[in-house]
């Protein structure tokens, strides 16, 4: 705060003290004061009040220059009525007093806030675990009475459990603490898995899997990749060209990393399109409707997307030091590839 | 035969296992009545436990801790709990493996056989396999993965050996196109329609080099049959 700023802000006081000035001159005056006199008491009066000025002035200057250092090494800066000292002036008083509780109520909304998203997501994953007990139930069931019709039960079945699958890690994306198990995993044991765990949907599909090398171990969470795998090919199932779909995962050693990839010849994905596939809620030309994908979506019988999954893997990938990258080539292809870093110790400290 | 006892408490799902494992040749009770389990273990004595994590009353954890007390046997934990807490404290309290729900069905009976085997109920489950097999005079030899008719032999690719070894497995009877394709996906040999029938000319050929002209049938809209 300048000077002037603070005569600005007092500008009511200063002509009340001028214009009684000027009054008492004038009654001075009347009374015979000499016009010398007159002035030495006007440079007295103006010292004076000059003076005063200025101390308050600096008095303010000092409080506001406080408030700002404390408030700027502040974190969180919303505790500041609680941190900084108490006010002498009576206004600046109500003010913090007002402050105090306009923040400790916004804190008081955020806690109820926070504990019912906590809540919902502990119900979330709550219900995940239910709805996997039927879900095996359908499986067994399917499994020990084996007839078209179970088979193609099944394969629906293992749409459910992608599905449950991605509410469930959606969910656990908002929790601080970490749920992984860093281990050394074989990509192939991890392709197999997630090859064998969606077989009845995939061979419902005609689908033809190739798989090259493979031979790499990584170090990171096995549930997490397969969960992503599982996600690639769910994507690659929703959008499957005409053409019988066939997937390809290879691996291979890439400067330090080792690259996964997953292929599909589906109906790839618009280069203008490609740096947003990633993004939440991102839905392509592919997805909207308009696109051959959705008819083929509707024969597959894969539902119309929700721009989630790319999102989520990204996400994951992010948690596990995994670099994550598309490329593709419209009406083509769509290949994804995973990067694990091969340092071991860049994984455990993430 | 060996003996596996089903310790979950949805009974759908101890039903269903229960006929899934029966069907593997293995004998499976279940448990039904949830007080005291470990007591129930040590009648039993199997050996294989399959466990679940959320039971009424002593969850999974409690009983794998009771039954270490007194016994070995080999625990596979089965449950719908997946985050890596459980798998860890599963591992630590003595459990041998872990598979969660909805179980993949191939890995969950490979993994059973795996304990079965490392423990101590080991040379019973041998021998199920007979190699080499023999058909109408085709020999398939499963370990030089070839077939042999009248000093005549013919190698066979690996797809065409699972093919082969699928049909002479049920001689004289029709197997579904589907049963064949999600076998070869059991063994991780991922082929589409195209490519089965692919398969079954070149095998079809391989056999005619042999001789043999109708060996493999095919039985439209139902499988391929290998004709008495």
């Amino acid at each position: 705060m300048k000077l002037f700023d603070y005569m600005h802000e007092i500008k009511g006081v200063l002509l009340v003290c001028f214009s009684g000035g000027l009054f008492f001159t004038l009654v001075l005056a009347a009374f015979g004061v000499s016009a010398a006199q007159l002035i030495l008491l006007w440079m007295c009066f103006c010292l004076i009040l000059f003076s005063t000025l200025v101390c308050c002035w600096q008095k303010k200057r000092r409080r506001l220059s406080y408030l700002r250092d404390t408030f700027g090494v502040l974190e969180p800066k919303y505790l500041m009525a609680e941190i900084a000292d108490a006010p002498d002036s009576a206004l600046e008083q109500v003010y913090f007093h007002m402050l105090q509780r306009a923040l400790k109520s916004m804190a008081d909304q955020v806690a109820s806030s926070q504990r019912q998203t906590r809540e919902y997501q502990e119900f979330l994953e709550q219900w995940v675990h239910e709805i996997k007990l039927p879900v095996t139930g359908i499986e067994l069931l399917c499994e020990n009475n084996k007839t078209d019709v179970t088979r193609r039960i099944l394969a629906q079945t293992q749409r459910i459990g992608q599905d449950v699958e991605k509410v469930l890690f959606y969910a656990r994306l908002g929790v601080a603490e970490k749920d992984y198990l860093i281990r050394e995993i074989s990509l192939r044991e991890c392709v197999m898995n997630v090859l064998t765990r969606n077989k009845q949907l995939l061979i419902e599909n005609n689908v033809s899997v190739h798989t090259e090398n493979l031979s790499h171990k990584v170090y990171s969470d096995s549930r997490w990749v397969s969960f992503l795998l599982t996600q690639l090919i769910s994507n690659s199932l929703k959008y499957k060209s005409a053409r019988p779909l066939v997937l390809d995962f290879a691996s291979r050693d890439a400067d330090g990393y080792v690259e996964l990839s997953v292929t599909d010849n589906g109906v790839g994905i618009r280069q203008s399109e490609l740096p947003r596939i990633f993004d939440k809620g991102f839905v392509g030309s592919n997805g909207r409707g308009a696109g051959a994908a959705t008819r083929m979506g509707a024969a597959t019988g894969m539902g119309a997307a929700t721009g989630m999954g790319l999102y989520l893997c990204a996400q994951l990938c992010e948690r596990l030091g995994i670099g994550i990258r598309a490329e593709s080539e419209w009406k083509r292809s769509t290949s994804i590839c995973l990067y694990f870093p091969k340092d071991q110790t860049v994984m455990t400290q993430n | 035969m060996l003996k596996i006892l089903l310790i979950e408490d949805d009974s759908l799902i101890r039903e269903e296992l229960k006929t899934l494992l029966s069907n593997q040749g293995y004998q499976v009770s279940g448990v039904t009545d949830f007080r005291d389990v470990p007591r129930q273990v040590r009648e039993a004595s199997p050996d294989l436990i399959l466990l679940d994590i959320s039971l009424p009353g002593q969850d999974g954890y409690q009983v794998c801790t009771a039954v270490r007390s007194f016994s070995a046997v080999p625990i596979l934990f089965l449950t719908g709990r997946d985050t890596a807490m459980d798998e860890l404290q599963a591992l630590t309290l003595g459990g041998d493996d872990y598979v969660s729900k909805p179980y993949n069905i191939p890995v969950l009976l490979a993994r059973i056989g795996a304990l079965l085997r490392r423990g101590a109920a080991a040379a019973a489950a041998a021998g199920t396999r007979s190699c080499p097999m023999e058909h109408r005079g085709v020999r398939l030899d499963t370990v030089t993965g070839t077939l042999t008719k009248d000093g005549k032999s013919v190698e066979l690719t690996k797809t065409e050996l699972k093919i082969m070894y699928l049909l002479f497995l049920h001689p004289g009877e029709i197997v579904p196109r589907a049963d064949i394709i999600e076998y070869l996906w059991d063994n991780e040999i991922h082929t589409d329609d195209n490519t089965l029938s692919v398969n079954v000319m070149r095998l079809r050929e391989k056999l005619r080099a042999l001789g043999e002209n109708d060996f493999i049938q095919t039985r439209r809209g139902m499988g391929y049959q290998c004709e008495n």
